[in-house]
């Protein structure tokens, strides 16, 4: 026997569905459809009702309507559909279609690879993006490797960006609107490598640390959104060098126009010399480069007379993020 | 034939039941449950529809459509998923790692062992994570307002303390005292330590908001000009659609001597106008007679429109109840008309570092 089935004595029937996979366990009895069985070669039903097991090594460990289609995917509770291959899904009604997606609780998805969904209607949508504990949030396509922590409606729709205490529901009644109301943190990063001789030129800060572009600068999600951002920097020469501050800065945008910035400089920290020798820009270019931070010479700053330096940026944003209208 | 079962003792099973564990110490250690399952183990019991015990030793799931795995598991919430030792869930789709805990909120999603949920009056909570932390309490009985810490989050540590809507709790720790022969480690009779279910030294995360219509101008009695008071409140959920105030306030829970460093960065907006925002520094205190003050604050930095300069922050506590911080944004300005009229929106994350403060 290649198969263990409790139910096989006449297959293509509703009652008895169709023919299992080979090497696959179907221990479950209730069916409303014939394809509602372990078809799928050396899959598993564990029992339930109207589950479907239907790709390789696929699984439905039991509960009620699941449906595990992707290779060597998995589902179990009520209604979930794991399509991604070594996808999981369980709890009730989520959907788990990328690679390696795994959604946890009620009427979450993951449709992007490596992506996880868990709490209660959240949708992951950025490769290897999280959302963990929280209600109706999501990670956009852009926001690769972003995690949303708790809250409700959040949104990560940066690369990496790390969301927290979002409450999408505060300024739009009963439907909640992502991203109206959050805390953020994001990392830029930049790097030149300045002639021995020469003076320094700007160091431009980007979410990828490549020349700035389109795709690695910073967009604000919507058209009416007041930013607040608490921003930690620090430039290092690889010389042996190093200096720190923190800025306050504020960014306004009205119908898709940043319309009002301004910067607080709070302190500056590092060696003597090089402290003084840097300052911060922040500036908008315009959609879809709302924000573009760069770290800029004080004048003409030779680092060395006969040997190159690399110049190394990095700053944290941490960024209250307001609907305004 | 509409049951699966291997080993004919025990209570009858329940319908499209699949069973196949062969011993047990007690007749009703079976899938008496419809659809439910128990893969292998020994002295499973599950009663809950569609249920699955997938294997392991004295589990028992009441709730329906749940799963578990491992060993002295009691599961009676529903879409509820546990694999360890000796934990209890009751909360709805919930799922738990680890060993020791015990849950009675919906949505919990943790990682961890060694781990107390004190919901009390608190068991309603929602949407709780618990990443990777050891001793975790969420909400205690005693909190005077009750607010249910719905969505927070706790990442590493000992003994995160959430107790706010939406607070992210990271690097929770227990700091041995030395020279403190008074207060021992807890649970380790050796003195030294701090005593347990104090959230003694940890690092947190919350977001106030408040939002107002323009209040109605007077005239002041120095100047004789019109002017109007703009004082907002800023509230844990405060200030939704024009309602000024109606949320909760920003509590603090201290059954200890602690100090708190709060790291304040508030904005505040004229819809379809100026805005500015700031950052500052708190300091609050609990004396041993449990007092809270507000030590200390200072404004660190400012930006913003000249329009929106003469905007202040105070820090107080609140007279309503004596361990509240009252945070208010405020200014007093001279409308360019008498029926000059608009609306404010503010918002402030508040980020503190606490820490226990006896002295012993």
């Amino acid at each position: 026997m290649s198969k263990f089935s409790v139910q096989n004595g006449v297959s293509g029937s509703i009652k008895y569905g169709d023919p299992r996979g080979n090497a696959s366990t179907d221990m479950q009895f209730v069916r409303t459809a014939a394809d509602q069985v372990a078809s799928g070669y050396a899959s598993l039903i564990g029992g339930g009702a109207q589950n479907k097991a239907s790709n390789f090594y696929s699984a439905v460990v039991g509960g009620f309507g699941n449906v595990s289609s992707g290779v060597s995917a998995l589902t179990a509770g009520a209604g979930n559909v794991a399509s991604g291959e070594s996808s999981v899904a369980l709890g009730g009604g989520n959907l788990s279609s990328g690679y390696g997606a795994f959604t946890l609780g009620l009427d979450n998805q993951a449709t992007a690879d490596g992506s996880v969904a868990v709490g209660n209607g959240n949708v992951a949508q950025g490769v290897g993006s999280g959302i963990i504990g929280s209600a109706a949030s999501t990670t956009l396509s852009t926001g690769v490797g972003a995690l949303v922590l708790g809250g409700s409606a959040g949104v990560g729709y940066l690369p990496g960006q790390v969301v927290t205490n979002a409450r999408g529901g505060q300024y739009s009644g009963a439907t909640p609107e992502i991203g109206t109301l959050q805390v953020s943190e994001i990392i830029l990063t930049g790097q030149i490598e300045v002639p021995p001789g020469q003076a320094a030129s700007s160091i431009p800060l980007t979410l990828d640390g490549g020349a700035p572009g389109p795709t690695n600068q910073v967009g604000m999600l919507g058209s009416d959104k007041t930013w607040q951002i608490d921003i930690d920097y620090m430039v290092i020469g690889l010389n042996g060098k190093v200096m720190g501050g923190k800025d306050i800065v504020i960014f306004d945008k009205i119908s898709n126009i940043v319309n009002y910035s301004d910067k607080a400089s709070v302190s500056v920290i590092g060696d003597a010399v090089f402290k003084t020798q840097f300052t911060t820009n922040y500036i908008s270019l315009g959609s879809p480069v709302d924000f573009a931070m760069t770290i800029i010479p004080n004048g003409v700053v030779i680092l060395d007379p006969n040997f190159p330096v690399t110049l190394r940026a990095a700053a944290k944003l941490t960024i209250v993020e307001l609907k305004n209208n | 034939m509409s049951r699966f079962v291997t080993d004919s003792a025990g209570d009858s099973r329940g319908l499209y039941s699949t069973d196949t564990q062969f011993d047990r110490l007690s007749p009703d250690q079976v899938t008496s449950g419809q659809y439910s399952s128990i893969f292998a183990g020994v002295n499973n019991k599950v009663t809950g529809l569609g249920s699955a015990v997938f294997a392991g030793y004295s589990n028992e799931v009441s709730g329906n459509y749940s799963y578990v795995g491992g060993q002295l598991n009691i599961v009676k919430g529903e879409y509820a998923c546990l694999f360890g030792y000796n934990n209890e869930i009751e909360g709805y789709y919930s799922w738990m790692v680890g060993n020791d805990n015990s849950n009675q909120n919906d949505f919990l999603f943790g990682f961890g062992q060694n781990g107390n949920f004190y919901n009390g009056g608190n068991k309603n909570a929602r949407s709780i994570t618990i990443l990777c932390s050891n001793g975790y309490n969420i909400g205690t009985p005693d909190y005077a307002e009750d607010a249910q810490p719905n969505g927070c989050v706790t990442m590493g540590g000992f003994f995160p303390y959430p107790v706010f809507i939406g607070e992210v709790v990271k690097n929770a720790n227990v700091y041995a005292v030395l020279g403190n022969p008074y207060i021992p480690i807890p649970g380790s009779g050796i003195a030294g330590g701090l005593q347990v279910n104090t959230n003694q030294v940890q690092n947190s995360q919350v977001l106030l908001t408040g939002e107002k219509l323009f209040e109605v101008p007077f005239i002041d009695p120095d100047t004789g000009q019109i002017r109007l008071t703009n004082t907002l409140r800023l509230q844990l959920e405060g200030g939704i659609n024009n309602i000024p105030d109606g949320g909760t306030n920003l509590t603090i829970l201290a059954p200890e001597v602690t100090n708190w460093i709060m790291t304040v960065n508030w904005v505040v907006k004229e819809l379809n106008g100026d805005v500015t925002s700031g950052q500052d520094n708190v300091v609050i205190g609990k004396d041993q007679f449990g007092g809270l003050t507000v030590q200390e604050y200072e404004h660190i930095a400012r930006v913003g429109q000249s329009s929106m300069a003469d905007f202040d922050t105070t820090y107080t506590i609140s007279g309503i109840n004596p361990n509240s911080i009252e945070m208010n944004i405020s200014r007093t300005v001279v409308p360019p008309n008498p029926s000059y009229s608009g609306t404010l929106r503010a918002a402030a994350v508040v980020k503190f570092t606490q820490s226990f403060a006896y002295q012993g």
